[in-house]
């Protein structure tokens, strides 16, 4: 009995030492193939983060996906998407994630607000959000005394109707609340659910990234009434954001996943510079499963957004724009600066935009 | 009392069983009784025996499973204002004030609020409740109680008083004043009066008629007539002989097993 | 500070109320000594209340300054916040605290209401009548172990933004207080009922003059715990969505743009408001069960 168990514990022994010789030999072999793990928050059905999605599909790039072919092991803690970008830097402040995909305005809230460390290495696209209204609203001071529905407070698309409110004289209140002859009032509603919410009346406008804009106008919910590019031409909406201390200790790996972003982008272009084809169908058979739309929407919606990874010019100025706003709305306390030991709006940007990691992979 | 005095109350071979898990239990039988209009009766027995469920079937809340009972020639049905109903646990409503309380039945009568006030504070007056009307009975003693339930069971001028051992949760003290309370409103009212009890010393303080219950089903044992003049002495040696022969009466009676 | 008297009344009452239990026999006699106690009672409770809550304060402002993230601001940024809150509208919602609160509390007062005017007569009928309690009852016993919370995103959707939240609140108070009353019914003594029939009370009468006040301090237990659950379900289902704001939407906003102390200070709101109203509740509880000399 005795002898039997010590042989069964030698074999044991050298079965595993085996194994891990196994694994550690070959991964030094196969050096050039190397792994980076990462965790990827990202939006729920926001189709400016399309890139990502073709990026992760192992069809659409013929077998393996590009994230894959990149040596990336993308996890995806909350697969369903995060409902708006304040979620994703909470994400982020919970140690979930390490990359996310969201708006510029959330990622300079509460990264400002929370003290989340974040830094922003890329843009996801530019322009793509769009105010639809219901019949015989033709202006924007038509609004007055309106409800429109925006998809939260935090969001991109609730400041461009606060800086546009400001531009028209109007001031944004709460929906059902007391307001004055120029307000304007909004309602938080998810933009999956908007369209239900023009249908129904109650709102008499909206205002949603893509592809909701498009799928209210084209079933006749509502009007175009502008694109967010009309009033701000080339702004930043959505960014890749990295965890700062993720980024310092790893910069091969955002290196690698920017690559594969890159290429994913240059995929889409190719595949709609052509029009048709196997990737062509396959981009847009992705594109409505992941927004939940029909192709007619999601080819409307790629037509009114620039599906850009560059951090232009302007970039940094939008970016001060949008800070300088929240200060100024009171939105974020213009102490929150100084806790951050930041001189002023620019200081905080450029410290936010860290180009280094596109710059070495573009 | 004389033989000239009208009879009010008539109960003739009465039986009441109630049912059983393994048959049932008679609680009554063959009871007869008659009682005269302004006669003061009280019925006395020991514990466990039909007294309670005597007077209910004479207040119309328990039906008899035979024989009759008849107030003033009529067959009783049901519960009614004719009756008025005094409760050993008072009963009184707790939400309302003493003149609330004691104005219930004019209520349900649709008396205008005049007149039941005019009716409740002669009440009020009768069992010296004054300046107490609008307290609660929460804020009451036990004796005030039942001052309460007795002006409401008068307040509608009742044929009959029907007492289920009405100072039975009272103290001694408290007790015998309540006794003699009684005797002066009854004497003021000359109500008839049927009170249940099962303190000898009570009931021939009381009574015209002391009527002895044998144990259960309860039939009648003996019946004795009180001619003591009132206001009664206890220490009186023939007030103490009478209490003495009826409590062996009724001792000799709660020895035996219940049958 | 008004509204903190409010809160510290009910606990005044109470000691007058435990101390004050004997017979009362003249009360002018009492008085001075019920001053007396209420004096003592209110001052050494006051004093648990003040140091229960130094207490607690201090170890959040100890656990805010170890821990040093915006994500547990202090005390006093909290205070800072809650003042604030009350003076200036808020940048997002446009509206001040004030305002959050009124929205809450209306739609709290319909639902409520709503909840009362369906659940004492439905707790009567059932209660009273065999044949209503046997078919009531298995529904009542499904439905009731539901969160209200639960029912939220259904109600949501199904009723919009306006009634959504009420109904929540409707739901939340409902079942307390059906099941109180229906309790209360069975309840009643026995002798009350022979009494009443006595003096000539018909079947309407003992439903009017004596099971229904008999239940009122039943329906004040379920009223009271109706009411604690009530606040949770106003938070809720204001989170989901409601229209002209109330202190739920207010937690939410300033949760999603990330000021934090703001948010507390919204929380700090919703405790008061549920302190409030469900001391209040146990006051008129109290007094409503001396009342009926429980």
């Amino acid at each position: 009995m005795n002898r039997s168990v010590l042989i069964t514990i030698i074999v044991a022994v050298l079965l595993i030492g085996a194994g891990g010789a196994y694994v550690l030999l070959s991964s030094d072999d196969d050096g050039e193939n190397k792994t980076y793990d990462v965790r990827v928050g990202y939006l729920a059905g926001d189709l400016h983060q399309v890139a990502r999605v073709v990026a992760s599909d192992d069809d659409v790039n013929g077998g393996e996906s590009l994230f894959k072919e990149n040596g990336l092991n993308i996890s995806t803690p909350f697969a369903a998407g995060y409902a708006n970008g304040g979620s994703v830097m909470d994400a982020f402040a919970a140690d979930d994630i390490d990359i996310g995909f969201l708006g510029s305005p959330p990622a300079i809230l509460k990264s400002l607000n929370l003290k989340i460390d974040i830094i922003i290495v890329a843009m996801v696209n530019s322009e793509g959000s769009s105010v639809v209204v219901k019949d015989g609203i033709d202006n924007f001071t038509d609004l007055k005394g309106k409800t429109i529905a925006t998809p939260g407070v935090s969001s991109i698309q609730h400041l461009f109707l606060l800086e546009l409110a400001a531009a028209n004289g109007m001031n944004v209140k709460l929906d059902g609340t007391d307001g004055d002859d120029d307000t304007v009032f909004y309602v938080q509603v998810a933009p999956k659910d908007m369209q239900a919410a023009m249908d129904t009346n109650q709102v008499q406008a909206a205002i949603a990234w893509e592809p909701y804009g498009s799928q209210m106008i084209l079933s006749g919910a509502g009007e175009l009434l502008l694109w967010s590019g009309d009033v701000w031409p080339d702004h930043p909406c959505c960014v890749i954001a990295v965890s700062r201390s993720f980024a310092e200790t790893n910069p091969d790996t955002v290196e690698m996943f920017l690559k594969a972003f890159i290429q994913a982008n240059e995929m889409i272009d190719g595949a709609f510079d052509a029009g048709s084809g196997e990737t062509y169908d396959r981009i847009i058979t992705l594109a409505t499963e992941f927004s939940g739309t029909n192709e007619t929407v999601v080819l409307s919606s790629m037509e009114h957004m620039d599906l850009d990874y560059q951090i232009g010019d302007n970039f940094e100025t939008y970016l001060e724009d949008y800070t300088q706003s929240y200060i100024d709305l009171g939105l974020i306390p213009g102490s929150k600066l100084a806790d951050r030991d930041y001189a002023n709006v620019t200081e905080y940007v450029e410290d936010l935009v860290q180009v280094q990691y596109l710059e070495a992979v573009d | 009392m004389d033989g000239g005095m009208k009879m009010i109350l008539q109960i003739t071979n009465l039986r009441k069983q109630f049912p059983k898990e393994n048959g049932s239990l008679v609680a009554i039988d063959d009871f007869n009784l008659e009682v005269e209009e302004g006669e003061f009766v009280c019925i006395l027995g020991p514990s466990g025996c039909g007294k309670t469920t005597l007077l209910r079937m004479i207040a119309g809340l328990d039906k008899p499973t035979s024989g009759s009972i008849k107030l003033k020639g009529k067959e009783i049905a049901n519960t009614g204002p004719d009756r008025g109903m005094v409760f050993q646990e008072f009963a009184l409503f707790p939400w309302r004030s003493v003149r609330k309380n004691i104005e219930f039945g004019l209520e349900i009568k649709n008396m205008p609020a005049a007149e039941r006030h005019k009716i409740s504070d002669k009440y009020i007056e009768l069992v010296g409740l004054k300046g107490f009307e609008d307290s609660h009975p929460y804020e009451l003693s036990g004796g005030m109680k039942q001052r309460v339930g007795i002006a409401r069971a008068l307040a509608n001028n009742p044929s009959i008083l029907l007492m289920d051992e009405p100072f039975g949760a009272l103290d001694a003290q408290t007790r015998n004043q309540m006794q003699k309370e009684l005797l002066r409103v009854w004497e003021e009212t000359r109500k008839t009066v049927v009170f249940i009890t099962h303190s000898v010393d009570e009931a021939v303080f009381l009574a015209d008629r002391v009527v002895v219950l044998t144990s259960r089903p309860s039939k009648i044992k003996e019946i004795f007539k009180i001619e003591h003049e009132r206001p009664r002495d206890r220490a009186d040696p023939s007030f103490l002989a009478l209490r003495k022969k009826i409590l062996s009466e009724l001792e000799s009676e709660a020895n035996q097993p219940s049958k | 500070m008004p509204a903190i008297c409010f809160i510290f009344l009910p606990i005044k009452y109470y000691y007058v109320r435990t101390h004050d239990e004997g017979v009362a026999v003249n009360k002018l006699n009492k008085f001075p000594k019920m001053l007396t106690r209420m004096r003592d009672g209110f001052l050494l409770n006051i004093g648990f209340a003040v140091l229960s809550i130094a207490i607690f304060l201090v170890i959040w402002y100890g656990l805010s300054i170890f821990l040093d993230t915006a994500y547990l601001p202090t005390p006093v940024e909290v205070w800072d916040a809650l003042v604030d809150s009350f003076n200036t509208p808020d940048p997002s919602l446009g509206v001040t605290m004030w305002d959050s609160i009124m929205a809450s509390l209306k739609r709290f007062v319909i639902g409520f209401v709503l909840a009362l005017a369906i659940a004492v007569p439905i707790g009567l009928i059932m209660g009273f009548s065999k044949f209503a309690g046997m078919i009531g009852k298995p529904i009542v016993e499904v439905f009731r172990p539901i969160p209200p919370i639960a029912w939220v995103p259904f109600l949501f959707v199904v009723t919009g933004m306006i009634w959504g939240p009420i109904l929540a609140i409707f739901i939340g108070v409902l079942f307390p207080v059906l099941s109180n009353v229906i309790f209360g019914v069975k309840s009643v003594e026995p002798q009350l009922i022979d009494a009443a029939r006595t003096q000539g009370a018909s079947k309407s009468d003992l439903f009017a003059k004596v099971v229904f006040p008999y239940t009122i301090p039943y329906m004040m237990t379920g009223i009271r715990i109706g009411l604690g659950i009530g606040w949770m379900c106003i938070v809720a289902a204001e989170m989901i969505g409601a229209r002209g704001g109330g202190v739920g939407i207010y937690i939410l906003t300033q949760a999603n743009i990330g000021r934090y102390d703001y948010m507390f200070a919204g929380m700090v709101v919703i405790a008061a408001l549920g302190l409030l109203t469900v001391e209040a509740a146990s006051y008129v509880e109290r007094r409503v069960s001396k009342w009926m000399g429980a």
